[in-house]
């Protein structure tokens, strides 16, 4: 609508007596909004200004001036305005107003209006973070959210990242400015598009400018990395910076990691006496490697996960003395532990920090940042390199899972940092086979009994259903595993060999067949599906799509059928083998009523990229047509 | 031990409860002239009910007020306890008989008539009487019409807080969770069976669809009719008389999915769309009652033409499954006639809680219900 006669409307409608000036109004009315802006958008960002600056290694500020229109109320969560505050971060300036979709000023909240709390980030028991927290309720949409804040922060370690394009937001106008002492400087990467700062310098300033304006929104991609990592943002870092007076550069990952290093080095972790008592410990073993395995089953036995953060200790961690007596700690702590543990043997190890999160990608080699959330252990053995997750009390010696495999981690050694990568995912760490002997009787009732072998994320799931009641365990097998809900069963371990963690179970069937026609009896191929992967086709799709882990499933199903019922036409043997997933499927007659069906599912690789996407959906397509596909068995 | 009538007079004497009654609420003269104009008591208490459902928001759920109605009315944002004793004092300006009542969730817990204590209720709704019904208002649920008694509190107990008429009340409605889904396709050589769906959902079966409807048009189509098919592909999805309280919430696609087939048979199921594909009783023992809310209606119509070049093999028979006592049943009846399976699901709940006792029969029942509904149509080539 041409912008004279939107405000002649909006003039129109608000004769009268109100304190906003027609072209107020025109800034906050949702009418002005170009089509293009809101298409496959559930906001669209009217203006985003920010202002970062930086006036040392240990000061900046950021500025934001906001105004957002929500055009329906998938765009909620607007409305639910939350600011996480810290001794190193202040709000000092907040002001929320709302407006009606015609742009008139229905409410506004300032600081004082804001609920403050203890903000809980799911993870530490405890820790110094607050938020303020305020509900603006609309009955209406569209509507318009207009947002100031200014926050000073004490520290750069991390600076802020300014996001102009995501899914279902477009952008109307956005600007980023950043200011910095010439000799301090900045490292900056653009995500997702290739806008560029405009840099100018005066008076010993530094000055970067970022504008975009006109974006549409990027379409909404399920089952990829984790929504942001598509959007288009402005990321920046320090190259000198400041923590609670604590001094450090990330002029190269090197200098990074001189930065930690001292908050790693403990002067005195153990006495002399508890010293003497870890040596005892693994004095029957031979080899480092040994030693280093039981010395992490002791950690794993003894130690708890507990989260406190406060301060400098968000990254500095506890004394190796103080988790020796308390027997908790965090990653950091329980890591640093595990060292001195390693260390008080002989054996050198260092601490890596790393992102641990199984839908984020690894931190970008080519931009120092602080992109790390969690801390393991790197241990250099004679022939290998060993990798410890110290917060977990189920994972076997050298495995680390689905959230800190495939990435990029920071050691922090005497000379520095040092990027490396962790070992890839591989589905050969995750195995999950399944035996079923199913012994059916005359009436069609049935008992199975059925074995489970398993490794990696597997096993750590069904050692987690080893806490579990037995009705628990049942909605675990018939929810998690895809087991026909059996009518009575009986589940427990079994004596663990040959690296794989066993199980036993045994299922009681009223009616083991799904249904029958006539004489015919139509069974499933196995009690339970073995897929549980469900792709729609999109020729469209931008991003990569993520398992959460590769792995291998291998079902043998053997029908014990009674006296007077026998397989009719068999299936023919099914393969399909792509580059990220193989099945097979194949089913035999054995010697007297036995039918055996052997299934395989492999998923090779975790990640596959955008282009392969449509393939991969097809072959779901093809799995879960044929997969569970009945047997048909004949009476007499 | 405290009486009802006591309870009563202890609450009105509360300045968060009793004391937010006969308030004047500046600012909404507008509202409560514009009502008083309307002669339909029915549609004078609507019209303020829709006013306050859709512009005063609740952030809490408790019967107290924590913040006074008349900062609740200039805010927007309250308690359930100031939303609903906001409208109560509306309604009041507005000449209609309106009384707080205190309510329990069905999910915290049945109101117990021979203990007169508050800790059971967790809310204060609307009590309005016109003529010879009572109408029970819920301003903080963001979608009940003012016909219907909110689905968290129907089918249990209020106690109306009130010196002359209060005491317990039942919240009982004989209305139903009631669909009716019509299905009209045929199926092609290839196994691809092709139609168009028409489902109405009346009373509390629209009230309950409305409440994905609110978040999507998505998340409605998924949620009752996608969800359990893999492989499915639907397009023209229309929705038609959601903010109209006197017609069925009628919803219409058009689907394509294909069915399975097991070596030379093809297996053609009929369980379309009813939302019963698995036995939801997994659980062996059960400590508390299964509460349904209300009854239950579903009648599933299809009319399916199958290639001249296929029969079935055989038909399942009609059948009719009945729990004792008549709680629900299950009836089936299919025929075939000039190459079109005609085929009737009609499923009745008669009872809406059933005792954790009696949940063995429940589960037993669901399972054959579920295989009911899930046997298949072998088709072969026709001989």
């Amino acid at each position: 609508m041409k912008k004279h006669l939107l405000l002649a409307l909006l003039c129109t409608a608000f004769t009268g007596a109100i304190a906003q000036s027609p072209s107020d109004l025109l800034k906050y009315s949702a009418l002005g909004i170009p089509d293009s802006l809101k298409k496959d958008a559930d906001a669209v960002l009217r203006l985003h200004e920010e202002v970062v600056e930086i006036s040392s290694p240990s000061k900046f500020s950021r500025s934001v001036h906001k105004i957002v229109t929500l055009l329906n109320k998938d765009a909620a969560s607007y409305l639910h305005q939350i600011y996480v505050f810290d001794k190193f971060r202040k709000i000092d300036e907040l002001e929320v107003k709302l407006y009606s979709a015609m742009g008139q000023e229905i409410r506004k909240v300032k600081r004082k209006d804001f609920e403050e709390s203890y903000y809980d980030d799911q993870m530490s028991l405890h820790s110094d973070a607050k938020k303020l927290r305020a509900y603006l309720p609309v009955a209406e949409y569209p509507c318009t959210l207009e947002i100031n804040y200014t926050i000073k922060n004490s520290g750069t370690l991390v600076l802020p990242t300014a996001t102009f394009q995501m899914p279902s937001q477009s952008t109307e106008k956005f600007s980023l400015t950043v200011k910095v002492p010439a000799g301090l400087d900045i490292q900056h990467v653009t995500r997702n598009s290739d806008i560029k700062p405009v840099i100018s310098e005066k008076d010993g300033i530094k000055t970067y400018q970022w504008n975009a304006n006109n974006l549409k929104a990027l379409r909404h991609e399920s089952g990829g990395y984790a929504g942001w990592v598509s959007n288009g943002m402005i990321e920046l870092s320090p190259v000198k910076f400041e923590f609670d007076g604590f001094k450090g550069e990330m002029s190269s990952w090197k200098t990074y990691g001189q930065f930690y290093y001292p908050f790693y080095e403990d002067p005195a972790p153990f006495t002399a006496a508890r010293t003497a008592e870890i040596k005892k410990m693994v004095a029957s073993c031979t080899t480092d490697k040994e030693k280093a395995t039981v010395l992490y089953n002791y950690l794993k036995r003894t130690m708890r996960y507990v989260g406190i953060q406060l301060g400098i200790g968000g990254i500095k961690p506890f004394p190796v003395s103080y988790v020796d007596d308390k027997k908790y700690g965090d990653c950091k702590a329980l890591t640093h532990y595990m060292r001195y543990l390693l260390k008080a043997v002989d054996i050198p190890s260092y601490p890596a920090l790393i992102n641990a999160d199984a839908d984020e990608p690894p931190v970008d080699p080519g931009f120092i940042a602080d992109g790390f959330n969690h801390v393991i252990l790197c241990v250099p053995m004679q022939k290998d390199t060993v990798w410890l997750e110290c917060t977990s009390s189920t994972n076997e010696f050298g495995e680390l899972g689905s959230s800190t495999e495939n990435k990029n981690a920071l050691l922090i050694t005497e000379n520095g940092g040092k990027l490396v990568s962790t070992p890839r995912s591989s589905s050969k760490s995750n195995k999950l086979i399944t035996h079923s002997i199913i012994t059916v009787g005359k009436e069609g009732d049935a008992k199975m009994e059925t074995s489970f072998a398993c490794t990696g994320i597997f096993a750590n799931y069904f050692l987690q259903v080893r806490e579990l009641d037995k009705d628990e365990v049942k909605h675990f097998l018939v929810k998690w595993l895809n087991y026909k809900s059996p009518d009575n069963y009986t589940f427990k371990p079994d004596t663990d060999s040959a690296h794989l963690q066993r199980y036993n179970a045994v299922f009681a069937y009223d009616q083991v067949y799904d249904f029958k026609a006539g004489s015919k009896y139509f069974y499933r191929p196995r009690m339970n599906e073995i897929n549980d992967h469900e792709l729609k086709s999109d020729a469209k799709r931008t991003r990569d799509y993520l398992f959460s882990y590769p792995y291998e499933r291998t079902d043998t199903t053997e029908y014990l059928l009674p006296a007077g019922l026998n397989a009719d036409v068999l299936p023919p043997l099914v393969e399909y083998d792509s580059p990220y997933g193989y099945y097979r499927k194949e089913v035999t007659k054995a010697d007297g009523n036995r039918i055996k069906v052997v299934t395989q599912l492999n998923i090779k690789n975790h990640i596959v990229p955008a282009k392969d996407y449509n393939a991969l959906a097809e072959f779901f397509q093809k799995v879960n047509k044929t997969d569970m596909a009945k047997l048909v068995i004949i009476g007499e | 031990m405290t009486t009802w009538e006591d309870l009563g007079k202890e609450l009105l004497g509360y300045p968060e409860f009793g004391g937010q009654l006969n308030k004047n609420v500046s600012g909404a003269d507008d509202l409560v002239n514009e009502a008083k104009a309307i002669s339909d008591p029915f549609q004078r208490m609507s019209k303020i009910y829709r006013y306050v459902q859709k512009n005063i928001f609740a952030n809490a759920r408790t019967f107290w007020s924590l913040n006074g109605v008349k900062e609740v009315w200039s805010k927007k944002l309250g308690s359930s306890g100031d939303v609903n004793l906001l409208l109560i004092n509306l309604l009041k300006a507005a000449d209609l008989e309106v009384y707080p009542m205190l309510v329990s969730d069905r999910e915290v817990g049945k109101v117990k008539e021979g203990y007169p204590f508050l800790d059971q209720f967790n809310n204060v709704m609307a009590r309005v009487i016109i003529g010879d019904k009572a109408y029970v208002l819920d301003a903080a649920a963001s979608y009940t019409p003012p016909h219907l008694i909110p689905p968290a509190v129907v089918n249990t107990k209020g106690f109306v807080v009130n010196r002359k008429k209060g005491g317990i009340v039942s919240l009982d409605d004989d209305r139903m969770d009631r669909n009716r889904i019509v299905v009209v396709a045929s199926l092609d050589k290839e196994g691809l069976l092709t139609g168009a769906t028409t489902a109405r959902s009346y009373d509390y079966g629209k009230l309950i669809r409305v409440g994905s409807l609110n978040k999507s048009k998505e998340k409605l189509l998924e949620d009752y009719f996608t969800n359990d098919y893999p492989g499915i592909k639907t397009d023209s999805f229309t929705v038609l008389n959601a903010n109209n309280d006197s017609l069925p919430l009628e919803q219409k696609f058009n689907f394509q999915i294909p069915i399975n087939a097991s070596a030379e048979y093809k297996l053609l199921s009929l369980n379309l769309f009813t939302g019963l594909t698995a036995n939801p009783f997994i659980s062996d023992i059960r400590f508390t009652n299964v509460d349904f809310g209300v009854n239950q209606s579903l009648e599933l119509l299809e009319m399916i033409t199958l290639p001249p070049d296929l029969e079935p093999e055989s038909l399942p028979k009609d059948s009719r499954l009945i729990t004792p006592g008549n709680g629900i049943s299950c009836t089936r009846f299919i025929t075939y006639n000039n190459n079109t399976l005609n085929v009737l699901f009609r499923i009745e709940f008669n009872r809406s809680v059933f005792e954790a006792a009696e949940y063995a029969t429940l589960k037993e029942f669901y399972k054959k219900m579920v295989n009911v509904l899930n046997e298949q149509i072998i088709l072969r080539n026709k001989k």
